[in-house]
């Protein structure tokens, strides 16, 4: 009976999205840790722990905006980094028009010039490319893409060629008197218009806005004749989410100061996708914890080993097997299902799974690259070990994947 | 005039490479509606899988082995994965198709390394094959549109002239009716998705050896494959060869234009169009794929030739 | 002016044709039920109707103005209604919230981002309303994939009449329900269908003739006769098309 071009989502109330006062308790903790978690941050942490909470927060944003197209509307794009990058650009060439000695104090409300250029994306951009719906719209954000993407070379005074264009935050002055040259104010800055973009998308979530784009992504016949058209409502839908994103680009270009075409690339698409998925394309802190997780791995996880990318893919992939609503999903689900036992059962499973991953993948790349991994009491093994070690969780591994692969057959 | 004639040869050798990529792309969505955004990746598994066997089978051991062993792969990806999937919508099998595209990229760069292969022709196929246009055609590149043209033949044959292939092309339009007449759709799909994955290994096999082998090649070729079989039309082997021919000669020909767009479209002259002008014609040449396909999907999402609506 | 007005309707779907020349003029405010054989086109009629379908040849006039082969989306806002054979819900969203998509566009709602729903006290209003003449107000925050079949037609036709549409469509809407259900749901259309132009497609011969002014007898995509129920009833045409031998009697089995 549900229709059979929904997009992979459970039976969530999508009002679980709700209001801010009254969230449920697990989140409202979530967030409330999160906010003292930057605070601490600002009065003690090193300047990388800084800068790692400043991508989260930028990440975040980016991610809401893609949430909001295609958790909420269902409309899987793989361009939604064109509308980040040309923002984060459009920043660039303010900064360096408004900035200077005798510049206007903006520096706070320059992320509102991204919105600006987002929004002008999503309005011109949008409308042809909503035309099309399903796979076809995915098809079409994918050319559009690579499209933007390749016409870097022929405007370099745009996209400052292979270099990128760079900018100095401390030339635009601050509306607060805020030296933003110190990356904590900027962590603080960049945070409190995440919460901004988070309180945007709850309230839109109230609005007939927000149950209209649910309602296309659930039906998109019932929805016509219902008097709304479709192509209205998706494009409408891009136009707000291109903007969100727009104040993610420009975060994102004050915050590293430096703008490349890798902005608008695949990419950086792929990885605002990656990330939602696997943070939960249905909640708001989905995307949030898809940041988490992808900093995690590309700043932390990249310094031990270099398998990060491949157990990132292989969490996607897990992810949209298993769980179609990301980690936030997990969490959302009716707890009476099993106890508590068998829940114990299965995570130790799967914690052993992973560690038998690791195992394999580490000697994998051992073997092959000759250099030894971070990993600690990895450089010690000589090959003929590590071959035996291969072997053997190479063989678990296998295994563990057909008894699982079984497991799923008996479901279906 | 020697610089358009090679480039022609070269785009059309390029435009087979595409098009048996392409053509089990189209098979694969036209049949099953899903967007292999892993058949790329397929390619450069057979690649790699030419690679190693070649050093144990030799070359033409390879050849044969790899897409037999990819087809096979392609089965079982098909079997224990996609399907599960298909209930919850093609917008969950793109996904999971991507995904796997970049767990296999990762993958590959785990077994065999981050670098550059040398995976080789074997010496029977070294050498020219003709002299034309002041450059050597060598053989290998003949070899390769001699497969690829096999390949398509055998294509052509096997779903136009055998029974097998009648039931799949009524499947390609009727998926629920073939169902319903009592054939296993279930092991349709997994032939037509073991065969595409065949195909595309196999191209491997000759693209890798002819090009690089390495664990980009598959993000280099995804996207054009896509451009090919949007503009040729879903579900349509003609509309793909002609597609990935158009392709193939734009992209090689249009490199090796050393001209301005100011020198083609003299009304590009004016001082408000200067920046477009000093456009040379070769940077064209990446974008022109993507705006076709853009076009094409914003015109006639049904392709060229297509059976399908995209 | 007529309501809906159907003039030499054709369409084909390949070399099969449907509907072959239907031609149909249906007064303001009046109840006609369609009837005719399995295949004799009636769905199709509601399709090319509500704009789901473009028809080959011929017009459809909605209110007086020329709607052939119009989008839905323009019919729903020019007054159509149209309730589906399968029902045809938002399977996640609460009855509350497939109610309150129903009523959003024609009570001005339509994208705003400006006002929450809540605010709209209209839109609230008419979704309470339709709650308790539905009789869901118990059910309002169940999901519709959660309701039993019987409610999910109610919500189905709630869904219709959420519009406030001058012209509604209702599609088979006691199928498979049981005679106390279709009861219910007859007085339910009798309800909300008062000052509306209702088509309904039936089988159960007794709602028919209890519920409609008029019935149009459709058989191989043509009108076979178009009258007030005791003609059709007696006339030996439709007898013999439809309606078998023992059509005089008042009691009539089910189809």
């Amino acid at each position: 009976m549900p229709s059979e071009t929904s997009v992979m989502h459970s039976n969530r109330d999508h009002q679980n999205a709700g209001t801010l006062l009254g969230l449920p308790r697990m989140k409202g903790l979530l967030l409330c840790g999160g906010m003292l978690g930057v605070a601490g941050l600002v009065a003690w942490g090193s300047g990388f722990a800084v800068l790692l909470a400043t991508q989260i927060c930028v990440l975040w944003c980016f991610g809401l905006s893609y949430q909001l197209l295609f958790g909420r509307t269902g409309m899987l794009s793989f361009g939604h980094a064109v509308n980040f990058g040309l923002a984060a650009f459009a920043t660039t060439h303010a900064v360096r028009w408004l900035g200077g000695p005798g510049g206007w104090p903006i520096y706070e409300i320059l992320p509102l010039f991204g919105a600006l250029a987002g929004m002008l994306c999503g309005l011109v951009l949008g409308y042809p490319v909503t035309r099309r719906s399903g796979v076809a719209f995915a098809m079409v954000t994918l050319g559009l893409g690579e499209l933007v993407a390749a016409c870097f070379l022929m405007f370099p005074g745009f996209f400052g060629g292979e270099a990128g264009i760079t900018l100095q935050r401390t030339t635009v002055a601050s509306a607060l008197g805020l030296d933003y040259g110190r990356s904590a104010n900027q962590l603080v800055l960049t945070s409190c218009w995440s919460l901004l973009v988070v309180g945007v998308i709850l309230w839109l979530a109230q609005t007939p806005f927000g149950l209209a784009i649910v309602a296309v992504r659930e039906n998109p016949q019932r929805i016509e004749y219902l008097g709304y058209r479709t192509a209205s409502v998706r494009w409408a839908s891009y136009l707000v989410a291109s903007t969100l994103a727009g104040i993610a680009g420009s975060m994102s270009a004050l915050t590293y100061e430096i703008v490349t075409v890798d902005s608008v690339s695949l990419h950086t698409s792929a990885n605002v996708l990656l990330m939602t998925v696997i943070g939960g394309a249905q909640s708001v802190l989905g995307p949030l914890v898809g940041a988490v997780f992808l900093t995690v791995m590309q700043s932390v996880v990249s310094d031990w080993t270099r398998a990060w990318l491949f157990y990132y893919g292989f969490v996607f992939v897990i992810v949209v097997l298993e769980a179609p609503d990301g980690i936030m999903g997990l969490f959302g689900r009716p707890r009476g299902e099993r106890s508590t036992r068998s829940s114990m059962t299965r995570a130790s499973g799967y914690g052993l799974f992973a560690v038998l991953l690791v195992v394999f993948v580490e000697t994998c790349y051992q073997l092959t690259l000759g250099e030894p991994t971070q990993l600690p009491g990895w450089q010690d093994l000589k090959p003929p070990e590590l071959k035996a070690i291969l072997l053997c969780s190479g063989a678990l591994v296998a295994a563990a994947i057909v008894l699982w692969l079984r497991s799923r057959e008996v479901q279906q | 005039m020697d610089v358009l004639g090679s480039s022609l040869l070269n785009g059309v050798t390029y435009g087979f490479l595409l098009f048996m990529l392409a053509s089990g792309l189209t098979l694969i969505f036209s049949l099953m509606g899903i967007m292999n955004f892993a058949h790329a990746s397929l390619y450069m598994l057979g690649a790699y899988a030419g690679f190693t066997l070649s050093h144990l089978l030799g070359f033409w051991g390879a050849v044969i082995l790899a897409p037999v062993l990819v087809g096979a792969g392609g089965c079982l990806i098909e079997r224990w994965f996609l399907r599960g999937l298909h209930a919850r919508g093609h917008v969950a099998e793109l996904l999971f198709t991507f995904g796997l595209a970049f767990l296999i990229e990762e993958s590959v760069k785990l077994v065999w390394g981050s670098g550059a292969v040398e995976f080789r022709f074997p010496p029977a196929l070294e050498g020219r094959l003709f002299y034309a246009f002041g450059a050597a055609y060598p053989i290998h590149k003949g070899f390769m549109v001699l497969v690829a043209v096999l390949s398509l033949l055998c294509l052509y044959a096997l779903i136009g002239y055998t029974r097998i292939g009648l039931i799949v092309r009524a499947a390609l339009t009727h998926p629920k009716m073939v169902e319903n007449l009592g054939h296993d759709t279930g092991m349709i799909f997994m032939g037509v998705f073991g065969l595409g994955s065949a195909l595309a290994a196999l191209a491997g096999v000759v693209g890798g050896a002819a090009l690089a082998t390495e664990p980009s090649m598959a993000a280099q070729l995804g996207t054009i494959v896509f451009v090919v079989v949007v503009i040729g039309g879903l579900g349509s082997i003609k509309g793909a060869f002609l597609a990935a021919m158009l392709v193939g000669l734009l992209q090689t020909m249009l490199i090796a234009v050393d001209l301005r767009l100011v020198q083609v479209l003299p009304l590009l002259a004016s001082k408000s169009f200067e920046v477009l002008g000093q456009v040379k014609i070769s940077q064209l040449a990446p974008i022109v794929p993507y705006a076709l396909m853009v076009g094409m999907l914003l015109a006639r999402p049904r392709g060229l030739f297509g059976t399908r609506d995209a | 002016m007529s309501a809906l007005v159907l003039k030499g309707v054709h369409k084909s779907f390949g070399l099969t044709s449907v509907i072959r020349g239907t031609d149909l003029e249906i007064n303001p405010q009046e109840r006609v039920a369609l009837i005719g054989p399995n295949g004799a086109g009636k769905s199709t009629l509601f399709a090319l109707i509500s704009g789901q379908l473009r028809p080959d040849a011929g017009e459809i006039h909605l209110n007086g103005v020329d709607m052939t082969g119009k989008a839905p989306y323009l019919l729903a806002r020019a007054g159509l209604g149209r309730s589906f054979q399968v029902s045809n819900l938002f399977w996640s969203l609460t009855v509350r919230d497939n109610l309150t998509c129903a009523a959003m566009w024609c009570s001005g709602q339509r994208l705003g981002m400006l006002a929450r729903r809540q605010a709209s006290f209209a839109l609230m209003q008419r979704v309470d309303d339709l709650l308790e003449t539905l009789g869901l107000s118990e059910r309002a925050h169940v999901k519709a994939s959660a309701l039993s079949y019987a409610e999910q037609r109610v919500l189905e036709i709630g869904m219709t009449v959420a519009s406030e549409p001058n012209c509604m469509l209702l599609d088979e809407p006691t199928a498979g329900m049981s005679k106390a259900e279709t009861h219910r749901v007859i007085e339910l259309i009798k309800r909300i269908s008062t000052g509306r132009t209702l088509v309904i497609i039936e089988h159960d011969m007794n709602v028919v003739f209890n519920l409609a002014d008029r019935v149009a007898v459709l058989v191989y995509g043509r009108v076979l006769a178009f009258d007030r129920p005791a003609a059709i009833r007696s006339n030996p045409e439709v007898q013999s098309a439809y309606l078998g031998q023992h059509a005089s009697q008042s009691a009539l089995p089910h189809a």
